[in-house]
């Protein structure tokens, strides 16, 4: 009965706004077959091909004219493209995982990070779906939730016991150490956030059943490990001996952050956090915290994201323009490529930056517009049954 | 040739046969199933039957009746009644040519 549930799917939207439970009752009743899959999958496809079914925006964009899914297919494209750049960066020699923790050095993800990801998701989503949640916890008496948001706060200080006590030397001003201790409190309770609403709400979806948002939060927020995994194995290199060793490039080799499970743990704890929040924030969409305010939070940073991009695309054509003049460089130089995401050796990551970028950029406009239409279910005329 | 049903393409046949089953009153789309089955001997599957369905109801020859549970039945319309009516005719016409071939065969 699921195969079947689940091939209905496959038909169009407006099909399904019609049809669905009332397919639904005829397969409850009905003895499944392959032929019956056959059939359902065979319907599909003509239900496809009838232009009565075909939404106004078209197959694609019917698919994705819900704006939650929408923000949700923007945000895992979002978190895509920042791993394909962080590992077209490793690959091409652009090693900074100490740097920055979305493990590029150049300014265009730098600013994405700063300016897109910290307080467009971090600060101000997260944030407020901790403070509806805490609430409603309190008002229904859930004191497990209570606990385990103290537990966050906790683990997120904890992460950070390395760092204290603030370093003050000669020439030290109250205002570095006040920058210093606000920056760490801020990362601290960021920690505990991200990790409080990663738990609730993956908690929520396995209770619920939202296998598919469940996987992805969890894919997101595996990127970073895989991508280090990924670049470990990558650089490996079988010695004369027979003996498979690590080559002088890989990240692995002389890294102090490896060296011990302490700063191993800080490392990815702090590495994986952008990630983390793609993922908590993907987690927290589905829920039911994810009210107007929450939409409108994604929408603007996604205004804010897709600005960024659009003003850096410009920012490179224009310089790389000037460049090409001037010294004979241009965008695609494999070896001097101006901009991150269209230079460098490696052909297949920047195939791959390029396709995520464009997708991320139209889900990201798509978001935008499509989150402000409301469009009416298309209901059947209906007649009274007679006496 | 019936001109109304030469477009319902692979659906044509159970649309005669659904046509058929709710000239008989109205029922809903398992009931609809057993029907045919019982007066035809052929067994729609789901997607042949909605697929089917969807089709004769955009064109107005049947129409859906309001229903407080998932099982909506469905009705007849005069416009139906027609086409059946016509279909029927050259279905007779295809019959009672191909009984007086094969007597000269």
């Amino acid at each position: 009965m699921r195969i079947v549930t689940w091939i209905l799917h496959f038909y169009p939207c407006k099909w399904r706004e019609r049809y669905y439970e009332e397919m639904l009752e005829v397969l409850e009743q009905h003895t499944i077959s392959m032929f019956t899959i056959f059939d359902l999958l065979l319907g599909a496809l003509d239900a496809r091909l009838d232009p009565s079914y075909r939404s106004e925006e078209g197959f694609m964009l019917s698919r994705i004219r819900d704006a939650r899914t929408l923000s949700i297919l923007f945000i895992g494209a979002l978190a895509m493209f920042m791993f394909s750049a962080t590992f077209w960066l490793n690959l091409n020699g652009g090693l900074a995982f100490n740097d920055n923790p979305l493990g590029a050095t150049t300014e265009t993800i730098a600013a994405v990070l700063t300016l897109g990801i910290v307080p467009g998701l971090c600060v101000v989503a997260l944030f407020i779906i901790t403070i509806v949640t805490i609430k409603n916890s309190f008002k229904n008496r859930q004191f497990g939730t209570l606990c385990f948001a103290l537990l966050c706060v906790a683990v997120g200080v904890a992460s950070l016991i390395q760092r204290l006590p603030v370093d003050s030397g000669p020439g030290y001003s109250m205002m570095d150490l006040a920058v210093d201790w606000l920056n760490i409190s801020i990362s601290a309770l960021g920690v505990g956030v991200v990790l409080f609403v990663t738990g609730v709400k993956g908690l929520q979806a396995i209770r619920e059943r939202q296998w598919w948002p469940l996987g992805l939060a969890l894919v997101i927020a595996l990127l970073l490990p895989a991508c280090i995994a990924i670049y470990g194995f990558w650089g490996s290199a079988a010695t004369p001996g027979g003996i498979t060793q690590l080559s002088p490039g890989n990240i692995l080799v002389g890294n102090t952050v490896f060296l011990s499970l302490a700063s191993f743990v800080e490392f990815l704890l702090f590495m994986m956090v952008p990630y983390l929040i793609f993922g908590a924030l993907l987690l927290a969409l589905t829920s039911q915290e994810a009210n107007s305010y929450s939409w409108r939070v994604v929408r603007g940073f996604g205004a804010v994201f897709v600005g960024i991009l659009v003003a850096n695309v410009i920012a490179v054509v224009v310089w790389d323009g000037n460049r090409w003049t001037h010294g004979g460089v241009w965008i695609f130089d494999p070896n001097h490529g101006v901009w991150p995401l269209f230079g460098g050796q490696w052909f297949g990551p920047l195939l791959i930056n390029a396709f995520v970028l464009v997708v991320a950029l139209g889900l990201g406009i798509l978001a935008l517009v499509r989150s402000f239409a409301v469009r009416p279910l298309n209901k059947p005329p209906v007649e009274k049954m007679a006496a | 040739m019936p001109k109304q049903s030469s477009d319902l393409g692979r659906f044509s046949n159970p649309a005669t046969l659904i046509l058929s089953s709710l000239a008989g009153g109205p029922k809903h789309g398992y009931a609809m199933m057993e029907d045919i089955q019982q007066f035809s001997g052929t067994y729609l599957e789901p997607g042949t039957l909605y697929g089917a369905i969807g089709r004769l109801e955009q064109r107005g020859w049947i129409q859906p009746m309001e229903s407080e549970d998932r099982r909506r039945p469905y009705r007849i319309t005069a416009a139906g009644v027609a086409a059946l009516q016509e279909q029927l005719a050259t279905m007779e016409r295809i019959v009672s040519t191909a009984q007086h071939r094969i007597q000269v065969v």
